[in-house]
């Protein structure tokens, strides 16, 4: 059995279909991606995923449990964490305040124990501090715990919203675009830090535009066309696949 | 160290207040109710990015429960604030119901209507409003000790502001503060994170609801006497002007904000409809100009201020000691800075006196001369001191990275290419709080902005 089952998922917006019948599959502990031409899917695709928006048809399943009409913060505490394309993160407040807002399911205490019990609070608070900066240590941003995310490179800031996903340690990751915006250095970097995840047991389905790392990184790629699965397999197989070298490079010209 | 001055800083307001004349107290006392309420605004409006209109109901009708209940059923109001504090929360229950079906200018259109109704509807019922002229509660007591004046009061309007403000601290500073920011700047990604979104929505405005209705009882129990009057719509207008003057951050700039509109209006130093006028403009300014209020002008300031401290930090611990006056002490007490703290330790025993003069006495004008005298002149000292002192510490501060500095700097040049074309050129620097262009050599000015414009083109 898969971690995440999609089944037939459609969803229009209006006239358009965004997904029509796809189905997808991200077997436990593997790195899956989804590639796919500007205005495949692939986002509507995440949205359904975690939550944000409901499926017209199809079914999600995670972990054996049909979740395709849960609210997205059940999906969250299911063990379903996700990055996004435009940061989901706030610009004006630090890097370490936001690694801790996105802890906030691990906090380990609960709302009123704020103003009944403070002491709890405190010391769940250090806590979540000491992941906090665990997570960033990964990503090389300790130094940068206190600055704004506005003041950051963009690259950092991908990273910051990174560290906030990996510090909750979900089960199943979905990294929107993770490559966007970052230079090689940086790509490799993201590529090490993937590897240990994975070693860790997470499981990880990523959405990008660089063809060259999702072929280095997945074990298996979904390829995304016009809201329908144009082919799956593992990259290399992918790769030859000729629909999707028409879809990315277009036909080649008849002569004649 | 920031801690430490706040907590000085609030301990000495405190100490003063209770120093205070029964005018001045009750004056005071307004003052610190007008905050406790405009806390749940903050939260409201600077945390959440929700909106309401209906802060003077939120206000007024907890107010009027707690009125009513300590008539009839002779119960404390000091006992009633709970109490006041529950019909807030209702209150904000039932707003949050309507609030949570509307989205931006809705919400503030809902929140509105909710306001409307509450005067239209509840402020003219005399089972609520009770007579004509309005209700009177007798004066409170606690422990059997019956506190009739306003002075007596005070202590325990005191220990309430202490209370609403190591709440809504520990609300901010928890998880709770978090997760409202992050639905205020993307719900989306807070519903991704297992953040529920529309709960939080909702909670909020309990927190609100909570908050004003600890005012409104706090009202009760310190005037005593409550009609509809208080609580006109355009009270709620007051608070959000507050509040948005405050800006996200902390409780700080909720003080400062209600001290300037709502102290403006009790001492009489601003015009009545200060906040009618410039409210608006206040509003415009913030939204199109600066948004964070005077938290985030609090803010600037600090940092500006920790990255000059920085920086002079890691040249001091290059320069040898050698370079320090030698006053008395071992660590160098410089002449400027004893000057400097004496002016500061003058300024706050003028406060102080003035304050007590103006408490004691029921003539307006002998008040106002003590104002103008003791208060104005006073505080003059204090931030004549204060200045002395920060310009002594970043003098001593730029005479230590200057002489540290020629040497590397005038060997290849780098400091003057820094300075010229630095990202920031010194003449358009704002003049500042700190004297930015203290009468320093041209020369050595040319290290001070070249590492200036270094820290910023990052």
């Amino acid at each position: 059995m898969s971690l995440l089952e999609v089944r037939d998922v459609s969803r229009s917006f209006g006239g358009v279909r965004a997904l029509d019948a796809v189905s997808l599959d991200v077997e436990e502990g593997s790195v899956v991606g989804l590639i796919g031409p500007n205005g495949a899917g692939k986002t509507t695709l995440f949205n359904v995923v975690s939550g944000l928006l409901l499926a017209d048809a199809g079914s999600v399943r995670f972990a054996g449990d049909e979740i395709g009409r849960l609210s997205p913060h059940r999906r969250a505490a299911l063990g379903i964490g996700r990055s996004f394309q435009n940061l989901g993160l706030m610009l004006d407040e630090t890097v370490a305040f936001n690694v801790m807002t996105a802890l906030h399911r691990s906090a380990p205490y609960t709302g009123p124990d704020v103003l009944l019990r403070p002491w709890l609070r405190n010391r769940g608070d250090r806590a979540l501090e000491q992941r906090c900066a665990w997570a960033l240590q990964r990503f090389g941003l300790l130094a940068d715990r206190e600055r704004r995310v506005r003041d950051l490179s963009f690259a950092r800031a991908r990273f910051a919203e990174l560290a906030a996903v990996t510090a909750e340690a979900p089960r199943l990751m979905l990294l929107d675009e993770p490559t966007t915006g970052l230079d090689l250095a940086e790509v490799s970097r993201l590529d090490a830090v993937l590897g240990q995840l994975r070693r860790d047991g997470t499981t990880i389905l990523l959405v990008a535009h660089d063809v060259r790392f999702v072929m280095g990184v997945c074990d298996h790629v979904y390829v995304l066309a016009e809201g329908r699965m144009l082919a799956q397999g593992p990259p290399r197989v992918v790769q030859a696949h000729p629909a999707v070298v028409e879809a990315y490079l277009g036909t080649p010209a008849r002569a004649g | 160290m920031v801690p430490v001055v706040r907590a000085g800083a609030v301990a000495g307001l405190g100490a003063l207040a209770l120093l205070a004349g029964e005018a001045t107290a009750y004056k005071l006392g307004l003052i610190a109710i007008v905050f406790i309420g405009a806390i749940g605004l903050h939260i409201l409006v600077n945390w959440s990015g929700e909106l309401s209109l209906a802060h003077a109901g939120f206000i007024g009708l907890p107010a009027f429960v707690v009125a009513q209940l300590s008539l009839h059923a002779h119960l404390s109001p000091i006992l009633a604030l709970p109490l006041g504090v529950v019909a807030g929360v209702l209150l904000g229950l039932v707003v949050a119901l309507a609030a949570l079906r509307a989205r931006g200018l809705q919400v503030a259109l809902v929140t509105l209507a909710v306001g409307i109704a509450i005067s239209r509807f509840f402020f003219v019922r005399s089972w609520v409003i009770g007579p004509p002229a309005g209700l009177h509660i007798a004066p409170p007591s606690l422990f059997g000790l019956r506190l009739e004046t306003s002075r007596s009061l005070l202590p325990v309007l005191m220990a309430v502001v202490v209370l609403a403000v190591l709440a809504s601290r520990s609300i901010l500073e928890s998880k709770l503060g978090r997760a409202l920011s992050l639905v205020r700047s993307n719900p989306d990604a807070a519903a991704a994170v297992g953040i529920p979104v529309a709960f939080y929505r909702g909670a909020v405005y309990a927190m609100a609801g909570a908050f004003a209705g600890l005012a409104g009882a706090s009202y009760v129990l310190w005037v005593q006497r409550i009609s509809p009057k208080a609580f006109p719509l355009d009270l709620g207008f007051t608070y959000l002007v507050i509040a948005v003057l405050a800006g996200k951050g902390a409780l700080t700039g909720v003080a400062l904000a209600a001290v300037l509109i709502e102290g403006g209006q009790v001492f009489s130093i601003l015009p009545r409809d200060f906040a009618l006028y410039a409210g608006p403009v206040a509003l415009i300014f913030n939204v199109t100009r600066y948004q964070e209020g005077f938290n985030g002008l609090l803010r600037e300031t600090r940092h500006r201020l920790e990255r000059k401290v920085a920086i002079m930090g890691a040249e001091t611990g290059t320069a040898d000691g050698e370079r320090r006056w030698r006053g008395w002490g071992a660590r160098g007490v410089r002449l400027p800075v004893v000057i400097a703290a004496l002016l500061v330790a003058a300024g706050f025993v003028a406060v102080a006196l003035a304050w007590y003069h103006a408490g004691n006495t029921d003539q307006v004008w002998i008040q106002n001369q003590e104002m103008v005298s003791g208060g104005i002149g006073g505080l003059g000292l204090i931030v004549l001191g204060c200045v002395l002192l920060l310009r002594d510490a970043l003098l001593h501060g730029r005479a230590v990275v200057a002489t540290s500095h020629t040497g590397v700097a005038g060997a290849d040049g780098d400091a003057d290419w820094l300075g010229a074309s630095g990202p920031e050129p010194p003449a358009k620097e704002p003049a500042g709080p700190e004297p930015e262009g203290a009468p320093t050599g041209r020369g050595r000015r040319t290290v001070a902005a070249g590492s200036k414009g270094r820290g910023d083109t990052r």
